[in-house]
């Protein structure tokens, strides 16, 4: 895991040297005032040097051991305890920020915040806001207030630092999971590679071995046919912005899976996006009219389907080189609603808002052209 | 009727790229049957710079998918140097950017590896005489990026690379599976127009990524001093 908490500890060393820098600023105007004077500037002094020495601690992931902040809050609630006799009762009853930290000793409890969150945070801080008013313990709305921020703050603080600490922790899943995608990716692309090399050697050679050659030729081929096709499936591309868009399809990918020996799918390169259930549609017309050609074109018959983009429009196109047929035959097929036309093909590409066409002629195969209409995406 | 064969303008000097050694054995097998002499081999991107540089074969098949530089980038130095090169793309997987970028740069043709022995080598022999070798896949490849080219043109007002109307109906013919002859039949047409039509989409492709590239060169601030080449 990224060192979150790195940044988080160098900010607060500098926050921290703020706060002592007070505290020694306002020790030295009330100077003339408190009971122990000389105390006062050795506390001072050690309060520059304690805080320098966790600062340093805590910026090292090594040495944020919770000794540290154990030490951290002693020293601070210590320090804040030693007002009544450093600082004398005229002092304490008087001021608003009477402890000899003034404000330096909300820095221990921030660091539990920041270190574990706000429930060890709060606790650090309700500790340090006792022992203030232990101190102090004159009721009056500023001093309680000034008291109060102590907690608040080290509560919000560790809030926020949970939260950040969560999102980092999905953030760096995410990008684990993409970099393991990628990955995946590129050792499938090399791994598939080889395969398809093999198969469609194993197709060269298996042809002139005889009947068995030519079985395992044929099923080397029928096999290279889908592990391209998945091939093409599988390409998700993790940096795209809609790798993740699932309302829309890519339809070039989805026709892709009719290829097999006998299918040649041609489609432009880059996407085609279409709306999930249209692309659904549209899939199982271009599966029909496949079908078709299987169950009637004849078993020599080849099909070809061809997937263009013209505006707003897109064209798919179907041709087979079977047997064909008359157009009366398919009136015919249509009006006794076999071979699925009326059900299929015409009535999806009806309820896309499309056409379908057909030309055929006996001898000369079957052609469709479906016109759908799509949003420019 | 007598068909026009200029069968002198054939070339014979044959380069094979391809990291499968089993594949170069079969097709070099292959095609010194059919006459080809083969000049080199390579199996690796670099290997092929420097076995072309040194050999000057007349014609080369190049599998895409090879070790680095890849299939489509050593087409693309190797047009630049030997432009008189033909060159046919092979495949196992056929990623389409690739492919698209290797006909871009220069190559005549592209087909896939379970492609027959027949049609593989008919493939070469087509190349070698210069002709383009366009399977339906690469015609509906070729057709959607025109498409993309022009609509991105519209797009900044301008005027893309177009193909006539012909072209566009040869294209498609192509993609739908039928054979140059059964287009030229169904066209009323000859067999040498057609090939004519197809040669002219891949020259179009080609030239309009040459002005492409320049525009990219001179975009990036190469226009004062630098000398820029187009052919």
């Amino acid at each position: 895991m990224m060192e979150l908490h790195g940044p988080l500890f160098r900010a607060y060393a500098v926050l921290r040297m703020i706060l002592v820098v007070l505290a020694i600023v306002i020790n030295i105007s009330r100077l003339g005032d408190v009971a122990h004077p000389i105390v006062l500037v050795v506390l001072c002094t050690l309060i520059l040097l304690e805080s320098v020495g966790v600062s340093v601690l805590y910026a090292l992931p090594a040495r944020r051991q919770l000794w540290v902040f154990v030490v951290d809050m002693v020293f601070s609630i210590g320090v804040v305890l030693s007002s009544f006799w450093v600082l004398g009762p005229e002092v304490t009853n008087a001021d608003v920020t009477p402890s000899v930290g003034v404000y330096w000793a909300i820095g221990a409890p921030l660091a539990v915040a920041l270190w574990r969150g706000w429930s060890w945070g709060g606790l650090a801080g309700l500790l340090v806001m006792i022992a203030e008013f232990a101190v102090s313990p004159a009721l009056t709305a500023e001093s309680v207030v000034g008291k109060f921020q102590i907690l608040v703050a080290c509560l919000s603080v560790g809030y926020f630092t949970s939260i950040l600490r969560a999102t980092t922790h999905e953030r760096e899943q995410m990008y684990a999971v993409a970099a393991g995608m990628a990955e995946r990716q590129r050792l499938a692309r090399i791994v598939h590679d080889g395969v398809l090399q093999v198969l469609a050697m194993v197709e060269r050679e298996g042809r002139v071995l005889g009947p068995r050659g030519m079985r395992l030729a044929r099923a080397a081929h029928e096999q290279e046919g889908q592990l391209r096709a998945l091939l093409q499936d599988t390409d998700i591309d993790v940096t795209a912005p809609d790798s993740l868009d699932v309302t829309h399809h890519n339809l070039s990918v989805i026709l892709d899976k009719h290829s097999m020996p006998g299918v040649t799918i041609s489609t432009p390169a880059g996407t085609v996006l279409v709306e999930s259930s249209r692309a659904r549609e549209i899939d199982a017309a271009v599966a029909e009219a496949l079908t078709n050609v299987t169950k009637h074109a004849g078993a020599q018959a080849r099909a070809w389907v061809l997937l263009e983009r013209e505006g707003d429009e897109i064209v798919i196109s179907i041709r087979d080189n079977g047997v064909g047929g008359t157009l009366l035959d398919f009136g015919d097929a249509v009006d006794r609603g076999r071979m699925g036309m009326r059900h299929s093909i015409h009535g999806r590409l009806a309820d896309l808002g499309g056409s379908a066409r057909v030309r055929t002629a006996p001898g000369q195969g079957v052609e469709w052209e479906f016109r759908i209409p799509v949003d420019v995406a | 009727m007598s068909e026009q064969f200029e069968e002198a303008e054939i070339r014979r000097r044959l380069m094979l790229v391809d990291d499968h050694p089993m594949w170069l054995e079969a097709l070099s097998g292959d095609l010194e049957d059919d006459g080809f002499e083969i000049v080199a081999t390579a199996a690796t991107g670099d290997e092929a710079l420097r076995r072309c540089r040194a050999t000057k074969p007349e014609v080369m098949l190049m599998d895409l998918n090879i070790p680095a530089p890849d299939g489509a980038t050593c087409i693309e130095i190797l047009l630049e140097e030997f432009p008189e090169m033909l060159v046919l793309v092979i495949s196992a997987s056929g990623e389409r950017d690739d492919v698209l970028r290797a006909i871009k740069a220069g190559a005549k043709g592209y087909l896939v590896k379970s492609a027959s022995p027949d049609e593989l080598v008919d493939g070469v022999r087509r190349t070698a005489a210069g002709d383009a070798v366009f399977t339906p896949g690469l015609a509906g490849l070729v057709l959607g990026e025109f498409r993309r080219m022009v609509t991105r043109a519209e797009a900044h007002n301008d005027t893309g690379p177009s193909l006539t109307n012909r072209e566009v109906e040869v294209l498609r013919l192509v993609a739908k599976g039928l054979a140059y002859r059964e287009i030229a039949d169904r066209l009323y047409v000859s067999h040498r127009t057609v090939q004519n039509h197809v040669q002219n989409v891949l020259r179009k492709l080609q030239l309009h990524n040459r002005v492409e590239l320049a525009l990219y060169a001179i975009e990036q601030g190469y226009h004062d001093g630098d000398p820029l080449v187009i052919e």
